[in-house]
């Protein structure tokens, strides 16, 4: 087994339900000791609705990929002006 | 305790003919009512004295947006994908079904919100800690001073 996996992309977003709640620029995910974690730049971001939908754990993030999507539900999230730094479960397809 | 007033972002499916269905959102929130609102006017042209006011015509493609969240007809047509597209995107792609598709599913809509007004009565009128009902008339001011 790999003891570190990094993926990186340059776009996507997070969602509660429907909603597109923070859109975000570089990101990068990296599995450390069995832990997912997350770190982005935010190009922009609805800091109520994300508060509220990672309250409820249902803030999900999502990045584009080769025929599908990356997947994953955010258990803790801090924003900043401009970056956001989070943990993620595993991932949902 | 009162009731929660957030709008959680749930979805429906609704079937429609030919073995079709469209995901919508069960319901609005104040945002996008207001967005759903200012897409049901006429669009400013130019000098058109008409701009700005409300446009039925406007506001079918304004509730089609609002709601629409996903649909079956990108199985048969991929290029008819409105998930996680934007309102503009959405609104192009409505422009390019078929008259009587966009018609019914408008029509199905309609009736989601009717369902939705009707269940919401139907809580109120059943709760039986709920706001105090207003009075059906003001009280009399003679009442209230004593004269």
């Amino acid at each position: 087994m790999f003891d570190a996996i990094r993926l990186h992309g340059t776009t996507a977003s997070l969602a509660w339900g429907y909603r597109s709640v923070a859109r975000l620029e570089a990101w990068a995910i990296v599995r450390t000791e069995g832990q997912w974690r997350l770190t982005a730049t935010v190009s922009w971001a609805d800091r109520f609705q994300c508060a509220q939908a990672v309250t409820r754990q249902e803030l999900l993030f999502t990045a584009p990929r080769d025929k599908g999507q990356w997947c994953w539900e955010l258990t803790g999230v801090e924003l900043g002006t401009h970056s956001l730094q989070g943990t993620l479960g595993p991932p949902l397809h | 305790m009162g009731r929660s007033r957030l709008v959680k972002p749930d979805t429906t499916r609704l079937p429609i003919s030919d073995g079709d269905w469209v995901v919508v959102k069960r319901t609005l929130n104040y945002g996008e009512h207001r967005a759903m609102w200012a897409a049901s006017r006429t669009p400013p042209v130019g000098d058109d004295p008409t701009a700005g006011r409300y446009d039925s015509l406007e506001a079918g493609r304004a509730t089609l947006v609002a709601y629409l969240v996903d649909w079956s007809l990108s199985d048969a047509e991929p290029a008819l994908t409105i998930r996680g597209k934007s309102p503009h995107e959405v609104r192009a792609i409505l422009d390019a079904i078929e008259d009587d598709s966009a018609i019914e599913i408008l029509r199905v809509i309609e009736a989601h919100q009717r369902t939705i007004a009707a269940e919401r009565t139907a809580e109120k009128n059943a709760t039986p800690d709920g706001a105090t009902p207003s009075a059906a008339t003001l009280a009399s001011p003679f009442a209230v001073t004593g004269r």
